[in-house]
């Protein structure tokens, strides 16, 4: 067991007796000057906001240094991922851990990684990780962040199977959705009418990525659900918690030269995923013989996600395709069916090692569509189970296209780099400086087949009648993809004049030959865009970098633009008192989710409130006792566009936002918030949830629902903003990020750049290295 | 060990000797303790054995003790992490208390003569 060697005393002076505790030895720990690599030799500078700058004379040498300047930044968040991916958690945390470690465990990501690696192995993408790998490891004997301290461990070595399972784990977070189980439950509890009200496939608008002026009256949904069978409520609430967070989502668009004031395109991206301390990029700049690029990328990936070349920038937003399926089976004798025949489940016992308490094991169990996710009880007894078909539990090449992206020179090499970009599903947004631009969206997206006929994923398929088949999906092996949407016709736009991306529908149905999406985010940020773009473009000015950087800081909220006058007219009669001065403050307000405003707090508040009148009891006593009522709770376009009639509102709907005021007027009484800003706080934290491990706290703009988003609630919001014109006489690049690049809380860069974030202010991002040099590696073999 | 007892009477009589061999023990304990905690203990004992009596032995195991815990204090923040040390709750609290219990310890060496 982990730490159980040493007495507990001897532990505590051997971590934290002053100067020599193993906590202390990051204080003031400077990297070494020179350092030995087997690759050759390579420079790592830092600039003064902390990001490395890598400079090599081959590629193997810069992505050694790279593994280098990662392992020294982030080796703590690196293995926690990989612990957590690996199902390896509890051996360092307890048994508070299994549920996570059952689950990955079970999914058996680990497995899908090693598929991945098998595939990419020998490729450039394959030696390069390796190189990485090296570099990470350089900090194995030196001294080790002080998480490990505190949790009185060390790390294994850095397999280049790892940085595949972080790629996973990020593909995972984007797609890995139990959305369909959750919606068949509500149908077979509360029937197919309150499935659809609450979960609708499509949402009413006309604010498409593609074709965004169209017709709304093609935008119904296509085939709703039919609840089939109850899950239990115990399978929903595990596997739920391990799904995509809600609302992670990402804005980016792309304006051509054509209505630039420069005459060169200009490129804009903001990631909303989880904020977090240390955050979840980490900064780069990387140079050699065959790669010059900057941007982020996910602790251990080797290779810039999100950034810019010396040709051309690139972002991503999530799709929101549907790449998850889930099969249930008529089973005998411990054996289920598919077809004619009776299987044996691809069963394998794995321990799961328990710091401080007894080890469990548990029985990964696969069938010919992927693995098997049941319900345990004390005795281990599966209740209820479900396999899962995920696109990311093939082997997948994804790593091979984002080399290529980096190293890409124009259009045409990126355009060839994403034909491997088999995993997430993303809205792919270039421009380069010839003047190209282009939408495409990545990945691979499955033909789902049932008697040979295409049938959509929003349902929880037969599996022993052989619905909803994937052909050439073989999990944890190698895909043919035959049966996939192909390349050519996945949704693109080679050279669109603009073009805007918020996670909204991608495209209307009736315009699209194949199923897509089981369901897409609100488009609430996607309707500000394009009324934001089509404005500007058709207006006789220009679009500029200004523009773009105005852009991507709105805090306009449409949900507040469609429904606080709604608030106002069926409100005003219905409350009186301090409730009624609420209402006041709304009127004029122009639904900007500024830390200044108090109505911005007023209607920020307001809404959750709004949620559970109208949600919560309804849901409570419909569904089973067992299930929490607001992981059903329709979105937040389903509750501003539910009709006064609506049977959700027993008493009216004015008499339900005269409740949801009330409850707002007594909550701002309580905390004594005046304004959107002493609500609207960053609330940053470490995943051990320490004082001096936590981020500072700052007041911010912007909303769940606003392109400058945040949301306090959720530590969700824009993970780094990136904007790239592509015409650099006025300047590179520029950029903000929710943090430190440095994972040390004893570093200057833990924390340094939190509040510019916080204030919607930009760095410089240029592709320049600073002159210091930190670390020269030499060629040798340490 | 009669000459080493001979010579500690010889240092607790001799103010000047005394005090000498208490600034070397704490030169001594602080860089032995930049190493390993063990420095703290020993620290406590040398600084402790050429003092008069018992209770000053443990008053000066003491005071090294604590001499030890604010020289940390002035390292971390000459390293410019103090605002980071404060915060630092039981880790904080664990560190305070760790030089001064384990100096207390090796003073009690004064009580063997």
């Amino acid at each position: 067991m982990v730490g159980a060697t040493a007495t507990p005393l001897r532990g505590y002076l051997d971590r934290f007796a002053p100067f020599s505790g193993s906590v202390w030895d990051t204080v003031g720990d400077d990297l070494p000057e020179q350092v030995e690599s087997p690759y050759g030799s390579a420079t790592l500078r830092y600039d003064g906001d902390g990001v490395p700058h890598v400079q090599a004379d081959s590629e193997e040498a810069l992505y050694f240094a790279a593994g280098y300047a990662q392992g020294a930044d982030r080796l703590f968040q690196m293995d926690l991922q990989r612990r957590q991916m690996r199902g390896r958690l509890s051996a360092i945390v307890g048994d508070r851990a299994l549920p996570s470690d059952r689950f990955h465990v079970k999914m058996d990501f680990a497995g899908a990684a090693a598929a991945s690696w098998d595939l990419v192995r020998d490729t450039e993408s394959g030696r390069l990780t390796a190189a990485f790998a090296a570099g990470v490891n350089r900090h194995l004997d030196r001294p080790l962040p002080q998480e490990f301290d505190l949790l009185e461990y060390r790390p294994e070595p850095w397999q280049p199977v790892d940085t595949l399972l972080a790629s996973i784990q990020i593909a995972w977070g984007l797609t890995g959705s139990f959305r369909t189980l959750r919606k068949e439950t509500i149908a077979a509890e509360m029937g197919t009418e309150t499935a659809e009200t609450l979960l609708p496939d499509r949402l009413d608008h006309d604010a498409t990525i593609l074709d965004h002026s169209g017709d709304t009256a093609e935008n119904a949904g296509t085939t709703p659900s039919t609840g089939r069978r109850r899950i239990d409520p115990e399978l929903t609430r595990w596997v739920s918690t391990f799904e995509s967070p809600p609302d992670v989502g990402s804005n980016s668009w792309v304006v051509s030269g054509d209505h630039t004031r420069s005459g060169s395109p200009i490129v804009a991206n903001d990631p909303h995923l989880t904020l977090m301390a240390p955050p979840v990029w980490y900064e780069m700049h990387l140079e050699g013989p065959e790669t010059h690029t900057r941007g982020v990328t996910f602790p251990g990936i080797p290779f810039v996600v999100i950034g810019e070349n010396e040709s051309g920038a690139w972002g991503l937003t999530n799709a929101g395709a549907d790449t998850i399926d889930f099969y249930e089976y008529e089973t005998e004798d411990g054996r289920y069916r598919y077809g004619d025949e009776f299987r044996e489940f691809d069963e394998e016992d794995r321990m799961i090692e328990v710091a401080d308490g007894r080890d469990r094991e548990i029985t990964v169990r696969k069938t010919v569509h992927g693995p098997v996710l049941g319900t345990e009880s004390d005795g281990d007894e599966l209740r209820s189970q479900v396999a899962v078909s995920w696109v990311g539990l093939t082997a997948t090449r994804t790593s091979e296209a984002i080399l290529e992206l980096g190293r890409s020179d124009g259009i045409a090499d990126v355009r060839d780099a994403l034909r491997r970009f088999d995993l997430p599903t993303q809205n792919f947004v270039y421009a380069d400086r010839d003047g190209n631009t282009l939408y495409r969206v990545t990945g691979k997206v499955p033909v789902r087949q049932t008697d040979g006929d295409p049938v959509p994923g929003n349902r929880v398929f037969d599996g022993s009648s052989r619905e909803g088949e994937w052909p050439g999906f073989v999990p944890y092996g190698e895909s043919t993809w035959d049966g996939f949407v192909p390349y050519e016709e996945m949704p693109h736009v080679v050279d669109p004049d603009y073009i805007g991306t918020a996670n909204q529908r991608i495209i209307d149905d009736a315009d699209y030959p194949y199923y897509f999406a089981e369901a897409y985010s609100t488009p609430f940020r996607g309707i500000r865009l394009w009324n934001r773009l089509d404005g500007r473009v058709e207006s006789d000015r220009p679009v500029t970098r200004e523009f773009m950087r105005d852009l991507q800081r709105d805090t306009h909220d449409e949900r507040a633009a469609m429904f606080v006058p709604t608030m106002i007219d069926e409100g005003a009669d219905a409350v009186d008192g301090a409730t009624a001065d609420l209402l006041e403050d709304l009127e004029g307000w122009e639904y900007r989710m500024d830390r200044r405003s108090r109505a911005a707090l007023v209607f920020a508040r307001f809404l959750p409130h709004y949620r559970d009148v109208v949600f919560r009891s309804r849901l409570a006593e419909g569904l089973d006792s067992r299930r929490d009522p607001e992981e059903y709770y329709g979105n937040d376009w389903v509750l501003i566009t539910l009709p006064p009639d609506s049977p959700w509102f027993p008493d009216g709907r004015s008499a339900a936002i005269a409740e949801a005021l009330d409850r707002t007027a007594a909550e701002l009484e309580e905390n004594g918030w005046e304004t959107f800003g002493d609500y609207n706080t960053t609330a940053i934290d470490h995943p051990f949830d320490r004082e001096w491990l936590n981020y500072p706290r700052y007041a911010t703009d912007g909303s769940a629902a606003s392109l400058n988003n945040f949301r306090t609630e959720s530590d969700v919001g824009s993970s780094w903003r990136q904007l790239c014109p592509m015409d650099k006489s006025r300047g590179p690049s520029r950029g903000a990020f929710p943090g430190g690049n440095d994972g040390s809380p004893f570093s200057d860069h833990y924390a340094d750049q939190l509040q510019q974030w916080a204030d919607g202010e930009y760095k410089p991002i240029p592709l320049a290295t600073p002159d210091t040099t930190a670390v020269r590696f030499t060629e040798g073999d340490e | 060990m009669s000459s080493i007892g001979a010579w500690l009477d010889e240092t607790r009589a001799d103010d000047r000797r005394r005090r000498l061999l208490v600034a070397g023990g704490v030169v001594f304990g602080l860089a032995f303790a930049w190493v390993h905690w063990l420095g703290f203990v020993a620290g406590g004992a040398v600084v402790a054995l050429p003092q008069p009596s018992i209770r000053r032995g443990v008053l000066a195991g003491l005071g090294f003790g604590l001499l030890s815990a604010l020289a940390f204090g002035g390292w971390i923040a000459t390293a410019g992490v103090l605002d980071t040390y404060l915060t630092m709750e039981q880790v904080l609290v664990v560190s305070v208390v760790i030089p001064p219990a384990c100096a207390l310890f090796g003073s009690l060496v004064r009580g063997l003569r």
